[in-house]
């Protein structure tokens, strides 16, 4: 079932691939990827390019992919490239091997983490980072909002916008539950955030 | 809470959001707003965990059920974010056919401008309580200029606002 094709080209190189073999490489992925969201992509391409499983552009077309899934982007691509490999078990298997190390990571340092914060050093540090979670959020709204906005089409950037203020105004405000507010936003999407025809 | 309710939580969370941080308004609603289980503390030692440990970002999810609920709240959490990103395999099936059609760019600008606004919203709720202490002001204000302007990353960040919240401790400056 091998089909051999260039690091450019969009491809899968080898199928079948066997499912322990797919947890293995996912569970290194996992372990090794320090460095949150950008530190794991790095090392999820580095894994399975240098395996010579999938090409570099079968990966870009991949992370795409993924991050139109609901949910963490990054299970979400484990789920695409095991499923490439080998179906519905491999994308099981890869999710899996990719899920498992660094909950186990994590439960240990959210343990270790409750212990700090129980020292008023800890609890002066976590108020401290209160701040810093604040301007997060809010750099990450401007983030999103700059590369999504679709600046070329005039008409639906605007709407976006106002739905942006909305939301923000609907839940802050009027305390309107926050799912409802996301499906609003998919519905009002559907029918006016089109994007307009020769709108560039 | 129980361990069905628990998941259910998240998986419903992990269901309306796409991408790291994305779950935060919706479990920030759950957890914080609605039964008062969490505090914004809670949320913020989640976040900086997420950001140390190998692994996506979006693991802070594992963190908040673990402070929900323990172990059995954190296997919740896990099972909650394990289970929507297998809708990915219908994607790649449905990927050629509706793609570039325009309801669906509309539908996932829809999305994302929901999530925009309540990123504001998330943002405002950890800001509000901050506003009667100049010191907490300071330091929400420098690491919101820094990681727009220098596009930092956000775990330094994190640690030198708590370090600033050490020397406000030590100083005896009031931090809320």
């Amino acid at each position: 079932m091998a089909s051999r094709a260039y690091a450019g080209e969009i491809g899968v190189l080898v199928h079948n691939v066997p499912l322990w073999k797919l947890f293995l490489a996912f569970a290194r992925i996992s372990i090794r990827g320090w460095g949150g969201g950008t530190g794991t992509i790095y090392t999820m391409h580095h894994e399975l390019v240098r395996r010579g499983w999938i090409t570099s552009a079968q990966f870009g077309l991949d992370f795409g992919l993924s991050r139109i899934v609901p949910g963490i982007n990054l299970c979400a691509l484990a789920v695409i490239v095991g499923y490439r490999l080998n179906g519905v078990w491999g994308s099981i298997a890869s999710s899996a091997g990719f899920l498992l190390p660094f909950s186990l990571v994590t439960l240990l340092l959210t343990v270790g983490f409750a212990e700090l914060t129980a020292n008023p050093f800890g609890g002066a540090a976590v108020k401290g980072a209160v701040a810093v979670t604040a301007g997060l959020t809010f750099a990450l709204a401007l983030e999103t909002a700059q590369s999504w906005l679709p600046w070329s089409e005039r008409l639906p950037a605007l709407l976006m916008a106002v739905y942006i203020a909305l939301s923000f105004i609907l839940v802050t405000f009027a305390h309107v539950n926050v799912a409802l507010v996301i499906v609003g936003g998919a519905i009002a999407g559907a029918v006016f955030f089109r994007p307009v025809e020769g709108g560039a | 809470m129980g361990f069905v309710e628990l998941f259910l939580v998240f998986l419903k969370a992990s269901f309306l959001s796409s991408g790291g941080l994305a779950p935060l308004p919706l479990l920030q609603d759950e957890l914080i707003v609605q039964r008062h289980m969490l505090t914004n503390e809670d949320f913020a030692s989640a976040l900086a965990i997420g950001r140390i440990g190998p692994g996506p970002n979006g693991k802070f999810v594992l963190s908040i059920g673990y402070y929900a609920g323990g172990v059995p709240g954190l296997v919740a959490a896990l099972l909650g974010v394990m289970i929507p990103p297998f809708l990915a395999i219908e994607l790649v099936r449905a990927h050629r056919r509706l793609a570039t059609r325009p309801w669906v760019v509309g539908l996932t600008r829809g999305i994302t401008a929901s999530a925009v606004g309540l990123l504001c919203a998330v943002g405002y709720s950890f800001a509000e309580p901050l506003v009667t202490a100049p010191a907490s002001v300071a330091i929400f204000g420098v690491s919101l200029g820094v990681l727009v302007f220098t596009k930092a990353d956000t775990l330094p960040v994190l640690i030198l606002g708590s370090l600033a919240g050490i020397g406000c401790y030590l100083a005896g400056v009031p931090l809320v």
